[in-house]
């Protein structure tokens, strides 16, 4: 058994995501705790991809597929969880502010969270506020994330609040902004719920917010 | 005509592609094919953080022929049509004969020709100033006078505004239709009182959509550069053919930018370089770029001051301006401050690197990573160009050694970098005169650059 999840671990490392997916089933055919898959499959892969990646070992696409492995296999063992045992920790409807095609930094935190065990939907760059208000409708969101490397972008955070607010719906969604030009002075002025200067605090940042009621605090990890 | 033609053909080929999802090109496509190219070639574990300037002329060339094979493999990727736009190995050769070696820019006594260079050229390259970093709109004017008042500087891009008359410039709306037009009037009023009418633009900085540059790219007599900037290397998108158009029938030139990353998509430094000649190689042939330039950033801290980001961009440009004749421009990015000693230690690598290694034309700085408001002075686009154009004629050998000596003097701050201080902290706005003690640190900082060997011409105002 622990052979398997040996394997797992190695296929998602290697962003296999076909052979991720074969292991996988196989697995909870033989009963695997699927609790065990992800604690001792899924993360020992993704931390180490994580590591490498900050010590240029293995660069944005490797962690990318990654993070697509890791999603394909929380997506199989997750019908398996006990109903109290939640695959993820939230779910994050995730793009870049309108008007904004700077996609770098969205995407290294939409895997930093997939890799932390976030379901990410990441609805790339330009994203019209009214989307991301839909979207995490839709989707049941949790949370929206917003990037914007623009100031001139960035405006769009404050709208996007603005509109939960006028529509009475700021205790649906937890809001969390970042990107360049914005801080922990925007991330109030605009009332949002988390600010994270980096991915990786992004995901100290989340697991703080999740504790919280929509609206009611600001978490900065700056 | 012609140049519409070729934006035609680029536009029909985009349309004709095989559909590739953007996820499979930066994922899987792009990282692969460069990673297989650089094995060819033998060049993966070439780079040498030690060295951070490369000085073996072979090395270089062996990139140009990796640069040129994966150009061939790969072409542009269109997000747009979602399909890539191809160029044939004989097309390549035959468009980058054409390429024009120099160009004009601007009016009157204030035009300036960019030269295509080589590795230790003496002939001094083009400093074009300053980037696209945010001010209070009520600075503007004071900034760029303040600015234009040296002669180091020889054309204007930067800086942008977020405010029109107080209203937010909000990205990819009609505010920026106006924003492109209120710019272009601060900007004249700006070169007016600094006695630079005439003085060449990159157009238009603050828009970051196609809004602002139809509203206002026409209100410059020509030629002028227009500014194009794509979502990534190996990538062009519609808005870009859009300036082009435009900027061909108005008869000014494209600059066309896409950025590489060391860690990015095209994976570690050897790849980077690839895929930034790449790059670098297709942009004329498919954009009818005169002047291209893909920078490279180490993704960890958006910078490329740093030992892998000098390699990265150091041999990508040496391998372009020996094996090519075309002016080629890439950007210096400092993530440190106004009023830091970093920012000045940054400046002097990244520029000696780049102006050493042949690069025709730049624009800076990027201080304080350009994403802090207001952070920006005229100190530190003069000292830029004083680099850039001091280190002009400079051996790698001894760009090399200039970047060892000044890189253990910052690089551990490259990840928590000082800000800085911001105009207003800095300057007397009125006088347009700096802070005494910034004065003196500038001035400080200049003396050290003339004894690590760069012959730093004055900035007119203050030496
Ligand atoms: C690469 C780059 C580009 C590329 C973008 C490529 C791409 N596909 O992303 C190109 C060339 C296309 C580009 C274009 C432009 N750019 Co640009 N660009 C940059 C640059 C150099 C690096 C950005 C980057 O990728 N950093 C690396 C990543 C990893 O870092 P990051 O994005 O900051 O993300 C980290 C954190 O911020 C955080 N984070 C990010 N998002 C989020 C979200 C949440 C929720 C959280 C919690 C955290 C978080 O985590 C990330 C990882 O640690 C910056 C300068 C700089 N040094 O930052 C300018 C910069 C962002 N660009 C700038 C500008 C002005 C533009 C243009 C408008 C220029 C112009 N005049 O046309 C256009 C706009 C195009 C558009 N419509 O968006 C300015 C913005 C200034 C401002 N305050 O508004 C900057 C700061 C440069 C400058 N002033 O000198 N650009």
């Amino acid at each position: 058994m622990d052979d398997i999840l040996a394997k797992i671990s190695e296929a998602v490392y290697e962003g296999e995501e076909e052979e991720v997916v074969r292991l996988v089933s196989q697995a909870l055919e033989q009963g695997t705790d699927p609790q065990t898959i992800i604690q001792e499959g899924g993360v020992p892969a993704l931390s180490r991809l994580g590591e490498d990646f900050n010590n240029e070992e293995v660069f944005l696409p490797e962690l990318m597929l990654g993070g697509d492995c890791m999603k394909a296999l929380v997506g199989l063992v997750s019908p398996h969880l006990g109903s109290d045992q939640g695959a993820y920790k939230g779910k994050v409807v995730i793009g870049t502010a309108q008007g904004d095609l700077h996609d770098i930094g969205k995407s290294l935190v939409a895997t930093q969270l997939s890799i932390h065990g976030y379901e990410v939907i990441d609805l790339g760059t330009d994203v019209p506020t009214n989307v991301f208000l839909d979207r995490a409708e839709e989707e049941g969101a949790d949370i929206i994330a917003v990037s914007s490397l623009l100031t001139t972008a960035q405006y769009y955070m404050g709208d996007l609040i603005g509109r939960l607010n006028s529509e009475g719906r700021r205790n649906r969604f937890r809001v969390v902004v970042g990107g360049g030009p914005v801080g922990p002075d925007y991330a109030r002025e605009v009332g949002a719920d988390g600010y994270a200067r980096t991915a990786h605090l992004a995901v100290k940042m989340l697991d703080q917010v999740m504790q919280n009621e929509p609206g009611t605090a600001l978490v900065i990890e700056a | 005509m012609d140049k519409h033609m070729k934006l035609l053909r680029s536009l029909d080929k985009a349309r004709g592609g095989a559909r590739v999802t953007e996820k499979e090109w930066d994922q899987k496509i792009l990282p692969r094919t460069l990673k297989e190219v650089a094995k060819e070639h033998g060049l993966l574990g070439s780079c040498d953080p030690e060295n951070p300037v490369n000085s073996d002329p072979q090395l270089a060339d062996a990139f140009f022929k990796a640069g040129w094979d994966a150009a061939v493999r790969l072409g542009f990727f269109c997000p747009d049509t979602e399909s890539v736009i191809r160029v044939e190995e004989d097309e390549l050769a035959r468009e980058l004969e054409r390429v024009p070696s120099n160009f004009p820019l601007g009016q009157g006594p204030e035009q300036v020709r960019v030269p295509a260079r080589r590795p230790s050229d003496g002939v001094q390259p083009i400093y074009c100033s300053p980037l696209s970093i945010q001010m209070d709109e009520e600075l503007y004017v004071p900034l760029v006078q303040g600015i234009l008042s040296s002669r180091l500087v020889d054309m204007q891009e930067g800086p942008s505004i977020d405010t029109v008359m107080g209203s937010p410039l909000l990205a990819h709306t009609p505010y920026e239709t106006f924003g492109g037009i209120y710019e272009a009037h601060l900007r004249k009023e700006a070169q007016w009182r600094a006695g630079r009418v005439g003085i060449g633009n990159s157009l238009v900085a603050s828009s970051s959509t196609h809004f602002g540059f139809l509203a206002a790219f026409n209100l410059f007599e020509q030629p002028q550069l227009c500014l194009c900037l794509n979502p990534a290397s190996l990538k062009v998108n519609y808005t870009t053919f859009h300036k082009a158009f435009v900027t061909n029938e108005l008869g000014g030139y494209v600059r066309s930018e896409s950025p590489t990353m060391v860690g990015g998509y095209t994976g570690g430094a050897e790849t980077t370089a690839i895929g930034s000649i790449a790059t670098d190689l297709l942009q004329f042939p498919i954009t009818g770029a005169a002047l291209p330039g893909s920078p490279s950033y180490e993704i960890l801290y958006a910078g490329n001051c740093g030992r892998k980001g000098l390699w990265a961009q150091s041999i990508a440009t040496q391998a372009v301006t020996r094996n090519t004749s075309m002016p080629l421009m890439k950007t210096i990015n400092q993530v440190s401050g106004p009023f830091t000693e970093m920012f000045f230690l940054e400046t002097i690598a990244g520029m000696t690197a780049a102006s050493a290694s042949g690069q025709a034309f730049t624009i800076s700085p990027r201080s304080a990573g350009g994403s802090v408001k207001n952070h920006l002075t005229p100190l530190e686009c003069w000292y830029n160009a004083a680099v850039f154009k001091g280190a002009a004629g400079m051996s790698l050998e001894d760009a090399n050694t200039v970047c060892k000596e000044v890189l253990p003097r910052f690089e551990g701050q490259l990840f928590d970098p000082p800000k800085g201080r911001s105009f207003r902290e800095l300057y007397d706005i009125r006088a347009l005169t700096p802070d005494a003690e910034y004065l003196e640190m500038y001035l400080k900082m200049r003396e050290y650059a003339e004894g690590l060997g760069i012959p730093m011409p004055g900035d007119g105002v203050f030496c």
